[in-house]
């Protein structure tokens, strides 16, 4: 019963490590999966400059990408690999139908996001490049926006109002959830032109989303686009770039860093449970070194030598710590077992649960170490301990 | 050649400024094969002399031949290995271990030694039978008389084979019918099989069973007696 109390300090320690490890993984897995959704033929390109740490704020706002790039990047001469493009410029805004308002994000685009994003109208259509160019007030919109505005009546053909401009809806989206760092169901999308010039009355682009031809151009078109801008910039020194170059592998790397960092933080601060745990360890063992001490004395007299007695004592709290630890595992896989379920059931998310093999090992190796190193002093404690004395002792 | 010879034995117990004397000017040697009762008072000093002959204990000042060598030249871990392999160790609190039981307690100082693992058991179990408890291998201390957790501390002692036993009052915690029963197992081991055995005990009849008696008074030999008619019955 003590020693049950004792290592609960390490099950509790190594079942929140792993825990934790297990939610973040299939954290991870579940954003990377929605970046995945972009297709890894998807460039980005993005004003500003690219981030160079956690504490360089980009300049997202920047305002150099112009029509002029656009124009740049879409010759052939320029960048040879270039299958499509596609500027974006988005905000939030308030639509109203009747009586109803709500709040969305406007998503100016082209026709070729249906290529891009893998975006199909459910009813109605999509705007095609006529409506590009003259600016059309059309809208097609998510389905969560179709059911705040309009329920369960039809909205096509109905005319919402953004900033006070009519848009003719035109299409309906199917229910998508999360792609990449939008969610579909809460944009509109209207013609880039016009989100330029009657939303946000600017003349620049948020985004350029560019689709290579295949996926082994990738690293020849982005560094063509690079050279494009630049010259279509006036730039030499790479350095001074005003825009920056995304692929999905890239996104992919900083996301998982951002996670990976989080998830060290977290287990960072389970592991300050483990020291309690040890230290708790370390007490029960210099307690039950004295009750022993009348059995050190013996062991001593029958031919025990110091070492004999440090590991016997080292061995013991190993076996209390690591079997503190295989609980903990055990414990802290049937959590992450049972939160997964959670998560994907009742929460709705696409949700994989991983077992944290990593978090396994490592929680096993610590308990181990805990034992070890907070066993030691008492150990020491007995092994120094004069036989006779000790045979004296009741 | 004397299996043990002391020279000049002093053990001091120094305490802050006062100094106390244990032992004083201890000289004696013992022949292989004898039986020896030390007896004397209790604080007379004859527990101290025990541990230091045991080496459990080291004396102040003064020589302590073992086979001939000086053991205070030994190192701490070859100190453990004559405790090991040279001496059996009898207490009159038996000191077993009360988790585990009779076969696992004799089987202990196997592990301080260099037999062979798989022979442990083999052991073991010889001398549990030459002390007549083969029927309790698997008992606990908690589940035996006196009398018989005194014989497990000497199956416990013999497992080693070595050439001296020990005993501290070992029939101290006994009634007289165990204790008779234990001091013919001791006298079996001397007469029989050759073995030393140095005994403390503060009780005549005990002393009795030996051919030698030091007697120890205030941390000095008051006497010295070897007796021919060795055995008398009580």
């Amino acid at each position: 019963m003590r020693s049950i109390l004792t290592i609960l300090g390490i099950v509790i320690g190594i079942a929140a490590i792993i825990l934790i490890m297990s939610l973040g993984a299939g954290a991870q897995e579940l954003i990377l999966s929605q970046i995945q959704g972009l297709g890894s033929k998807t460039i980005a390109v993005a004003p500003g400059r690219e981030p160079k740490g956690p504490t360089d704020v980009a300049q997202i706002m920047s305002d150099s990408l112009k029509e002029k790039d656009l124009l740049e990047l879409n010759k052939k001469t320029n960048v040879p690999t270039l299958k499509n493009i596609m500027p974006i410029v988005f905000g939030g805004e308030t639509a109203a139908f009747e009586n109803e308002t709500y709040r969305m994000t406007i998503f100016g685009a082209s026709e070729l996001i249906m290529d891009i994003f893998d975006l199909f109208p459910e009813k109605g259509f999509f705007f095609a490049e006529e409506d590009i160019k003259n600016n059309s007030s059309v809208a097609v919109i998510g389905a969560k926006i179709k059911e705040e505005l309009f329920g369960s009546s039809e909205a096509l053909g109905e005319k919402i109002k953004i900033k006070n401009r009519n848009f003719t809806i035109i299409g309906v989206l199917p229910k998508k959830g999360q792609v990449s760092f939008f969610n579909f169901d809460e944009i509109a999308i209207i013609p880039y032109t016009t989100a330029q010039k009657y939303i946000f009355g600017i003349k620049y682009f948020h985004r350029f989303m560019i689709e290579a031809e295949t996926e082994s151009d990738i690293e020849r078109t982005v560094s063509d686009i690079k050279e494009t801008l630049r010259n279509s910039h006036n730039i030499t020194d790479p350095e001074k770039d005003d825009f920056f170059v995304e692929t999905q592998a890239d996104l992919v790397s900083r996301i998982s860093t951002i996670t990976n960092i989080l998830t060290l933080f977290l287990v960072a601060v389970a592991a300050i449970s483990l020291v309690v745990g040890g230290i708790g360890i370390m007490n029960i063992m210099l307690v039950s070194v004295t009750e022993r001490t009348n059995e050190i004395g013996l062991r001593k007299a029958l031919g025990a030598t110091k070492k004999n007695i440090l590991t016997q004592f080292i061995f013991e709290a190993i076996i209390l710590t690591v079997s503190g630890g295989i609980i903990g595992i055990l414990l802290g896989v049937s959590f992450s077992l049972i939160a997964s379920f959670i998560l994907s059931r009742f929460v709705g998310l696409n949700w994989q649960f991983t077992f944290p093999i990593e978090g396994a090992i490592i929680g096993f190796v610590v308990s181990a170490l805990v034992g070890l190193v907070f066993g030691l002093y008492p150990a020491r404690k007995a092994s120094i301990k004069n036989p006779i004395e000790a045979l004296r002792y009741e | 050649m004397a299996l043990i010879e002391v020279k000049d034995i002093y053990k001091i117990y120094q305490n802050e400024e006062v100094s106390v004397p244990a032992l004083q000017k201890i000289s004696f040697s013992i022949k292989e094969g004898e039986f020896v009762a030390i007896m004397g008072p209790s604080g007379s000093g004859k527990s101290t002399l025990l541990h230091i002959l045991g080496f459990l204990d080291k004396p102040s000042k003064g020589i302590y031949l073992f086979e001939g060598k000086n053991v205070n030249d030994y190192s701490e871990n070859e100190i453990a290995r004559m405790r090991n392999e040279k001496i059996g160790f009898v207490f009159q609190s038996f000191n077993l271990l009360s988790r585990a039981t009779v076969f696992e307690n004799v089987k202990l100082p196997l592990f301080y030694s260099n037999k062979k693992e798989s022979e442990w058991n083999n052991i073991a179990k010889r001398e549990i039978k030459a002390v007549e408890l083969s029927l309790r291998e698997n008992h606990e201390p908690s589940q035996l008389s006196g009398g018989e957790k005194q014989r497990v501390a000497i199956a416990r002692a013999l497992v080693n084979n070595p050439p001296i036993l020990f005993a501290d009052e070992p029939t101290g915690n006994l009634d007289s019918k165990s204790g008779k029963m234990i001091m013919e197992i001791m006298e079996k081991l001397n007469r029989k099989d050759g073995r030393t055995v140095i005994l403390i005990t503060h009780d005549q009849n005990i002393a009795d069973y030996a051919n030698r008696i030091i007697k120890i008074r205030d941390g000095m030999i008051e006497s010295d007696t070897s007796k021919n008619d060795a055995k008398k019955q009580f």
